[in-house]
Formats: C-alpha cells, sequence, structure tokens
C-alpha cells in the first residue's frame, strides 16, 4: 500500500491544490454575485472529495479542516445553517492553510500548527452552534441571503486598486490626496 | 480472461490508486469521473464490476446505479460503493437503488481486492 500511496502522492497534492484554489475562485468576489445553493453544494463536494482523498493519503490535518468544513457546508446547502461573513473569512483561511500544508507537507511550521489548531477549533465551534441553535429553515435561508449581501456590499467597498491605473478611476479620498500632493510640489 | 472493472470517481487521485491496485492484480480497467461520464462504458461493453464513489458532480452514485439497473445488459451486475460516507439512511438509499455492497474510504488494498473477489463470485 505504503509504495502506491508514495507513487501518487504527488498526484493527491495536485488536485488537492486544484480543488483548493477553486473554493478561492467560487468564493472571489468577482463571482459571488448571484446567491445559489449550488455554490454551497460545489463547496460541500470539493471539501468531501479533499477529505477522502486525504484520508486515503493520511495527510490529517488537511482532513481535519476538510471534514469540518464538509459538514458546515452540508449544513448550509440543506438551509440549516445560515452562510455567514465568518464561515466566508474561515473558509478563506482554511484554504490558505491548506494550500500551506500542502507546499510543506508534514510540516513542523510553529506558525502553521497553532493556524491549524486554531482553525480547527474555531470551524468545531461553528458547526456546535450550529446544531445547538434550533431556527427553522425559512428564517436560516433569509439568514442566508441577507449575510451574503452583506458580504456583497462589504466587497463593493472593499476596491482592488492596480498600480498605474488611470487617475479618474480612483476614489475621493485618493484623488484628493494625490491632489493635495500635487500641490505641495 | 481478465474481468472488467469500471471505477466511477470524481477524484483523480483516488481513481489513480484504485486503478493502480486492480491492474496490479490482472483486472482490467475503465473509468468515468463521474455517473453520466460512466454511462459512455453502458453500450455493451463487458462489465464484471461497477465501484462508485457516491457523492459526485453532474450525476451522483445514486443516480447512477439507478441507470445502470435499468439497462437489461447490466441489470444483474455487482455494483460496490467505494465511499468516505457512512450514514446508515445513504447505506439504505444505496441498497434500494441497487447496490451490492459499500466500502468506505480510506481502504487497504488488500480489502478492497477482497471484497471484490466476494461479489464477483
Amino acid at each position: 500500500m505504503e509504495d502506491v500511496l508514495d507513487i501518487l502522492h504527488g498526484k493527491y497534492l495536485e488536485e488537492g491544490k486544484r480543488l483548493a484554489l477553486e473554493v478561492n475562485l467560487i468564493l472571489s468576489p468577482e463571482n459571488m454575485t448571484v446567491f445559489s445553493t449550488s455554490v454551497f453544494d460545489e463547496i460541500f463536494r470539493i471539501m468531501h472529495t479533499l477529505k477522502g482523498n486525504s484520508a486515503m493519503f493520511k495527510q490529517k490535518e488537511v482532513e481535519a479542516i476538510s471534514k469540518r468544513l464538509e459538514v458546515i457546508y452540508d449544513l448550509i446547502r440543506r438551509n440549516k445553517l445560515a452562510f455567514s461573513s465568518e464561515i466566508c473569512e474561515l473558509t478563506l483561511q482554511s484554504v490558505d492553510q491548506i494550500l500551506n500544508w500542502f507546499d510543506e507537507p508534514n510540516s513542523v511550521n510553529r506558525n502553521i500548527r497553532r493556524n491549524q489548531r486554531n482553525l480547527v477549533s474555531k470551524l468545531s465551534k461553528v458547526h456546535a452552534l450550529a446544531t445547538s441553535v434550533e431556527t427553522s429553515s425559512k428564517k436560516r435561508r433569509a439568514n442566508s441571503l441577507s449575510a451574503f449581501s452583506t458580504i456583497l456590499e462589504s466587497f463593493k467597498s472593499f476596491p482592488v486598486f492596480h498600480v498605474h491605473e488611470d487617475k479618474s478611476r480612483l476614489p475621493l479620498v485618493l484623488k484628493a490626496a494625490l491632489i493635495k500632493k500635487d500641490w505641495r510640489k | 480472461m481478465a474481468k472488467t472493472i469500471l471505477i466511477v470517481d470524481d477524484s483523480e487521485s483516488i481513481r489513480e490508486v484504485v486503478n493502480f491496485t486492480l491492474e496490479k492484480e490482472g483486472y482490467n480497467v475503465l473509468v468515468g469521473v463521474d455517473g453520466s461520464d460512466a454511462q459512455k462504458h453502458l453500450n455493451g461493453t463487458k462489465i464484471d464490476l461497477i465501484i462508485t464513489d457516491l457523492h459526485m458532480p453532474v450525476m451522483d452514485g445514486i443516480e447512477f446505479i439507478k441507470a445502470v439497473r435499468v439497462n437489461e445488459i447490466y441489470k444483474m451486475i455487482p455494483i460496490l460503493f467505494l465511499t468516505t460516507e457512512s450514514q446508515n439512511e445513504k447505506k439504505m438509499e444505496a441498497k434500494e437503488a441497487g447496490a451490492t455492497g459499500w466500502i468506505i474510504k480510506p481502504f487497504l488494498p488488500a480489502k478492497l481486492i477482497a471484497a471484490i473477489q466476494k461479489v464477483m463470485i
């Protein structure tokens, strides 16, 4: 068995990175323009695959994170838990952590290990809270929609700046700062 | 003559592990990346066993085996689920749809081969 896993370890890492980056792409502000349960289905499926692969290839750290996210997104897609900015943030942090593990498998790096423990603990709390709080399916769905809108709004107020961009497209505050700087010259 | 096994899994890594294990034992292997893709092999090709995942995009494992069971040629062939899912409800659903057995991931190749030999007799 060991030789099969050793031979195919590279394939596992390659697929794992691709899946993790897919989640990043799904949750990117450019793509989160339409609320749809299929988004949560997709993240659930990716986490399910990551969990299974990681268990097979004995990568317990990745398995621990993906297992918790799988449970959380299963609840969200079945309207038993509201999607929130906290869950969105935790998911993105988890993806970063998973990518760190893929870059440094079996890492002894203290920071990576500390982050791992913190994330697993936070994800477990989200899950525990979800199973302990009883709200109606309709209300949960409404909460998900409202949280989704809030996240979209927060993305809108967080513009991405491109260097060498036309000054006319910069926010007013920045334009004012630039004018002030020019005036001082 | 070598027996033919159809593997259906959306995970490339798992497909490769199963493929490697089966070919090492002398089986012919056919592959599908999901239920819908795997249906391309249900065209009269001789298949002795199907091993399928449960959660897959486009067409999941349950829908796939329902499609297999309505095909006269493949009505009686054994179908094993290979999945991390362990909920009894899902197992019952799979059984009702026509599954022969259930193997939980992660698996040991020796156990996979033993399960295969048991259902292919």
